[in-house]
């Protein structure tokens, strides 16, 4: 692949870093990091055209405003403002990680049933764990994946061992300080969850401060036999703020994992969750809602790589897009030889509000096995004016039934999350952004 | 071994029907690729010069051009100096009727099933044939018929001598030679084709329909089709492919330009079926085409209809740009693959006039181990107000050796956009089969009986003497295969 020259000013940069981060980490990750390297060096970058950044830029958007060897400042987040900037009507264990790395000392949490600390400390004090568990996803195809492992930041370790629920849910609470200069962050979290446990993670990402910042962020999650995992993020960055996320998830027999993506704000959001379904009778569940406005920009890849049979996915993605905000939505959903008797259903719906709002959506179905159900659905566009109308003809006005139809398109999805506390203060901001 | 197995080993051994070879002489250009050669050929066709020029900055355009790897398939690279690009039988009959065609190539197209005569006595249907074997068209009926009407029904090469305006006019303006690596190379080379022009307000009073014919081995086949409708006029015109069989892969590069006026009707049928390749998957058709048609004016409207159960290798994406305001595109296909068969096929829908509409219904049946590829764009631009799109692709999936895909691409900018796309997967079901048995239908009857079903919406689109065709080319095509 050809490289433009202002890619080879970032690349290089990176490779300046990268030898830097090598040199500091423990040996199990480190390997991992080389390895990574290479195979960055090797392609690059995106390019413009690359397949699968063909509707999303950002390579250029990073090549343009950041500098990877500008030191990322400390970050000067007070307790105060840590509760401010996550709901603080959900009971919940904080773990904060301050410009990529993991703050204990604005965290409050009480790691009862569980265990927890920085991914630096678990190399050292659970070491075969980690061994066992990074980068070990069979997809390491992604170049941010691999940039993020390259330069593998000090992010959360969870574990929950065999048989434990941890009850009360756990934030991963991201918060870039951008006040000081800004801020490239490139945090590694990792949940493990043994044989039948079950634990909830929630991830929220906010800015502070006007200036830019990058998240290059990978969240590794193993459920394994028979475990339980729900998996939401809640993306609502500063204006300024340039996401890019890998939700790396790998499944055994039995277990079942849901994921919950829903972006509010940002320059431009990729999420890439992708599911390997590593064993029979796993069920995967996506669900996804974009309410975007200004010019944020987001991209929903999801891959589900089906191997084993008998198993399930359900996906659901809706966008509402108003002003010039833009949507792209990529659904992969791959069968393999022998992955028979798979159930495999995928939806993606948008509104667009304006007319320089856009989506590009491709839902893509690969399969190489016959004994399987296997769908897609898509529908774009605009609040049925025949429902606009049969609202507007029992009395209630424009802005109202406009706002009620978009609140009921987007809050459907919300049932899908098993904390009430978060639920409900979600549907506050729908309200919000409806208008109802 | 199971019966299920037994049954699919007899299919996947069933052989090419349509494989004979027919012994004509043929006149050749020598193998290879160079401004001599394009040059060659445009001398032996008597071109204009202004042609001969096109041609030639086309192939220079083709120089800078690679061979796309986007497609779902994987081949072995022809190459392009191994390829005759010029092959015409010796004896160029002088046609006023039938009889005077070469009796050899009467009996070719009598095998195929498409006796000219037998076509001429279709009681009520009149179908003009302008059968072309290899590059060289060599009968075309009906055309006194048809030029009562003001209808142009001939050879490319012909339409060039009788009508350079009208073809200079629409050359290459729907599939410009800068459009991709085949239409460039097309452009450079093609040998001949078929051109239709429908005058303004004429309804053509029979279906217009062309059977190409692969023959001579080692010769690359580069149609170009060119159907002009003026204003308020209607065709419907039929294309038919089969190829006799051959060890070594075959190049297939055609072209089809459709030009639709304002209130104009265009409905374009296919029946494909070049040889496949044996089961495993030796020889065989590399099918490239570029299809494209635009809809100019308002209320234009343009149906691609298209069967494919051949080729070993097709990339295919009859399209169309919806330019005229009101304008409505369609494309049905039915696609098959057996044995070791690949297909990347879809369709293009390009919304740029305000309400347009479009209909997208596609269905993939893939056997053996072969993979069938859905690949589709439905794009609406910013000033598409209030477009309407319904696409539709099934798959269904026989054996656990092969693969179905889709590709569905959706780009929006406007708001009013309406646009839906569904697409399932699945297999003939167990109980669906013995439904059939147990009312005395066997095995093999039953799944063509379900397949046909399964076909039915698109098989409904073809017109009658086609879809006779068509589905007589399922049953043989699936015989046995049992999911």
């Amino acid at each position: 692949m050809s490289m433009t020259l202002s890619q080879k000013d970032a690349m290089n940069q990176i490779a300046e870093v990268h030898e830097q981060t090598v040199a500091k980490i423990p040996a199990v990750v480190a390997e991992k990091a080389k390895a990574a390297w290479e195979a960055l060096a090797a392609e690059g970058l995106p390019a413009p055209k690359a397949e699968e950044y063909k509707y999303t830029p950002i390579t250029k958007q990073i090549e343009k405003h950041f500098d990877f060897t500008a030191e990322v400042p400390a970050g000067k987040l007070t307790a105060e403002e840590v509760e401010a900037l996550r709901f603080a009507s959900v009971d919940a264990d904080v773990f904060v990680v301050e410009n990529g790395v993991f703050n204990p000392a604005i965290s409050h949490f009480d790691a009862a049933n569980y265990t927890a600390c920085s991914l630096a400390e678990a190399a050292d004090q659970h070491a075969d764990l980690l061994a066992a568990h990074f980068a070990k996803h069979p997809h390491q195809e992604d170049p941010f994946l691999q940039l993020n492992t390259a330069m593998t930041a000090n992010g959360v370790f969870i574990h929950v061992s065999k048989n434990k629920v941890v009850e009360k849910p756990i934030l991963l609470l991201h918060i870039n300080d951008t006040r000081e200069g800004q801020v490239i962050a490139q945090p590694r979290n990792m949940v493990i969850a043994a044989q039948s446990a079950a634990v909830t993670v929630f991830e929220r990402y906010r800015t502070i401060g006007e200036q830019k910042s990058l998240n290059n962020v990978v969240t590794e999650v193993f459920a394994e036999a028979n475990a339980n995992v729900n998996y939401y993020k809640i993306e609502d960055e500063g204006d300024a703020a340039y996401h890019v996320g890998n939700t790396m998830i790998v499944q055994s027999r039995d277990s079942v994992v849901s994921t919950f993506t829903m972006t509010l704000n940002g320059a431009m959001v990729r999420n890439n969750i992708n599911f390997v379904l590593d064993g029979e009778n796993i069920t995967s569940n996506m669900y996804g809602l974009s309410l975007l406005k200004g010019t944020s920009h987001v991209d929903n890849h999801t891959t589900v790589d089906h191997t084993h049979p008998n198993c399930e996915s359900n996906e659901l993605y809706k966008g509402v897009y108003d002003e010039k905000s833009a949507g792209v939505f990529n659904g992969k959903i791959f069968v393999r030889e022998g992955a028979q008797k798979t159930n495999a259903f995928q939806s993606n719906k948008n509104i667009l509000l304006t007319d320089d709002a856009s989506i590009d959506t491709k839902p893509q179905l690969e399969i190489w096995a016959d004994d399987v159900k296997c769908s897609h659905g898509c529908t774009n566009g605009q609040l049925d004016p025949e429902q606009l109308f049969y609202l507007r003809a029992r009395g209630i006005d424009q802005k109202t039934a406009h706002g009620m139809l978009l609140y009921a398109f987007a809050a459907d999805v919300l049932e899908n999350i098993h904390i009430d506390a978060l639920r409900e203060e979600l549907e506050k901001i729908i309200h919000e952004r409806a208008g109802y | 071994m199971s019966k299920d197995d037994q049954i699919l080993e007899e299919f996947t051994q069933s052989e090419y029907k349509h494989g004979f070879v027919t012994d004509i002489e043929q006149e050749f250009a020598p193998k290879g690729l160079n401004e001599d050669i394009i040059r060659f050929i445009s001398a032996k066709k008597e071109e204009p010069e202004w042609l001969l020029e096109w041609r030639l900055k086309a192939f220079r355009h083709w120089q800078t051009l690679t061979e796309p790897e986007w497609p779902n398939v994987d081949y072995p690279k022809p190459d392009f100096q191994d390829l005759h690009y010029y092959a015409a039988p010796k004896k160029k009959p002088e046609l006023e009727s039938l009889d005077q065609v070469d009796p050899e190539l009467l009996d070719t197209f009598k095998r195929l099933g498409i006796s000219l005569e037998e076509q001429k006595r279709l009681s009520g249907v009149k179908v003009a044939v302008d059968a072309v074997l290899d590059s060289v068209s060599v009968a075309t009926t009906f055309r006194e018929t048809l030029a009562e009407q003001g209808i142009i029904f001939c050879s490319f090469s012909e339409a060039v001598k009788d009508h350079p305006e009208l073809v200079k006019k629409y050359l290459g303006s729907v599939v410009p030679y800068t459009d991709n690596f085949y239409a460039a190379l097309n452009s450079a080379v093609f040998s001949d084709g078929s051109f239709a022009y429908i005058p303004k307000g004429v309804h053509c009073p029979m279906e217009l329909s062309t059977y190409f014919r692969i023959n001579a081995a080692n010769t690359g086949q580069f149609e170009r089709t060119l159907i002009v409708a003026e204003e308020g006029s209607k065709v419907s015109y039929l294309e038919g492919c089969t190829a006799p069989q051959r060890d070594e892969n075959q190049l297939h590069a055609a072209v089809v330009e459709i030009f639709v006026e304002k209130e104009a009707d265009v409905k374009y049928s296919t029946v494909q079926n070049w040889f496949p390749g044996d089961a495993e998957g030796k020889g065989g058709i590399y099918n490239f085409v570029t299809k494209r048609g635009i809809c100019n004016g308002s209320h234009a409207k343009l149906s691609w209809t298209q069967v494919e159960t051949g080729s070993a290798v097709t990339w295919k994406y009859p399209s169309c740009v919806l330019k005229g305001d009101y304008s409505i595109g369609e494309f049905y296909s039915v696609a098959v693959t057996n044995n070791l068969q690949q297909a990347d096929t879809g369709t293009k829908m390009i919304h740029i006039g305000k309400n347009t509409k479009s209909r997208i219904v596609s269905k993939g049946v893939s056997a053996g181990k072969s993979q069938n590829s859905y690949r589709g764009l439905v794009k609406v631009l910013k000033r598409a107000e209030g477009a309407r799109n319904f696409s539709q692709c099934d798959s269904l999936l026989m054996g656990d050796q092969c693969g179905a895909h889709t590709f569905p691409y959706i780009e929006i900018d406007n708001k009013t956009a309406h646009v839906e796309h569904e697409a399932t997967t699945s297999k003939i079901g167990e109980d669906q089969l013995f439904y059939c048995n147990q009312r005395g239908i066997d095995t093999e009857a039953a799944v063509a009986l379900i397949v046909n079903g399964y076909c039915k919406e698109v098989l409904n689109q073809l017109p009658m003497e086609f879809a006779v065709e068509a589905q007589k080319l399922l049953a043989l095509t699936l015989e046995g295969s049992v999911g």
